[in-house]
């Protein structure tokens, strides 16, 4: 069942052109699926939405920026290694990183 | 009818009188510009005096990216000079110089390859806001080590110049490397000469404790240009270069 914790807020930046982009999109979709938290996720399109890029300091994309729990952390990278993909969304402040 | 004389690319003024004078008008126009040379060459001020000249003489805003430098130690380097650079996207309207701070933070993971869309967006942005023409990138060093490959390196370059090129910019790119441009292939910066219509060396010499510098042009693309090496001085309100006029022998 769904776990009672509030979801995880995660903002996803990619360019849907490029190939790295398409990459991690398919590997959150893919890794979302067998979460057991509930996931918020916002996708934005840096090239369509260029003044969030410009808001957010985007550089580089794919970005993931997970925004809940806090701290407010970022994932650069086409996400080629689901286990740093689960560790980054589930990784809190107290757990050192692995 | 007058017989038609190659077809001369219109030419950026820089304000450095100078270097005007020994580019035979300025930098290209809606091109690129390489300013290459060792640390403490003076790239970094004449990218910014160049900014400051333009919102002075023609009242043109302009866009500084730093990858290497702090957005707030730049915005005092240049106050030291006297001119004026607000932060990000402040426009409330009015030309400016728009510092975009674009240096990657340390502690971001990573996994698997990334590419530099995100500054594409945000520089669309920036420029929509601002209406600037002229963009600095200082240094491409940096935003070259921020990419792993050599291919990642060309391919990113790649889009920076298509986006240049789309959105009709003249941009001055700094490069820190002081090794020959015609280095090993594989390197990335082997490749820039190749995408620049103009290169510029910046050079600094310290002998009997007396600092010298100098800066000549080392390509000009489809202009005629004075090639030889010209004393530089940074002074109090900038750059000065001097160098007599460009012989159209």
């Amino acid at each position: 069942g769904q776990s009672k914790q509030p979801p995880i807020r995660l903002q996803f930046f990619v360019a849907y052109s490029a190939p790295s982009s398409r990459a991690a999109m398919a590997t959150l979709e893919s890794v979302m699926k067998t979460l057991e938290d509930r996931v918020e996720l916002e996708v934005i399109d840096v090239i369509r939405s260029p003044e969030r890029a410009l808001e957010e300091g985007i550089l580089v994309t794919p970005a993931l920026i997970r925004l809940f729990p806090g701290p407010k952390r970022t994932l650069i990278g086409d996400l080629r290694s689901e286990s740093a993909l689960r560790r980054f969304l589930h990784d809190s402040p107290l757990q050192p990183e692995r | 009818m007058s017989i038609a004389a190659a077809p001369s690319i219109s030419k950026l003024a820089t304000g450095i009188d100078g270097f005007d004078r020994l580019s035979g008008g300025g930098v290209p126009e809606g091109r690129t510009t390489l300013l290459v040379g060792g640390p403490g060459t003076g790239k970094t001020v004449f990218a910014l005096n160049t900014l400051a000249n333009r919102l002075r003489d023609a009242g043109e805003s302009g866009i500084f990216v730093t990858f290497e430098e702090d957005a707030d130690t730049l915005i005092a380097n240049a106050a030291s000079f006297g001119w004026t650079l607000s932060s990000g996207g402040a426009a409330e309207g009015g030309p400016g110089i728009f510092v975009l701070d674009a240096k990657l933070n340390p502690d971001v993971a990573q996994s698997g390859d990334f590419d530099l869309n995100g500054l594409i967006g945000a520089l669309t942005a920036l420029k929509e806001r601002t209406g600037a023409r002229l963009i600095v990138l200082d240094s491409i060093d940096w935003l070259l080590a921020m990419l792993d490959s050599g291919a990642a390196r060309r391919r990113e370059l790649l889009r920076l110049r298509q986006w240049l090129r789309q959105e009709g910019a003249t941009a001055l790119l700094t490069a820190k490397t002081d090794q020959p441009l015609e280095g090993d292939a594989e390197s990335a910066l082997a490749y820039l000469p190749y995408m620049t219509e103009c290169v510029v060396v910046l050079h600094h010499e310290v002998s009997r404790r007396v600092a010298r510098r100098w800066i000549r042009l080392l390509k000009y693309r489809g202009a005629a240009h004075n090639s030889n090496a010209s004393p530089l001085l940074i002074r109090s309100g900038g750059i000065m270069v001097i160098a007599d006029k460009v012989d159209m022998g």
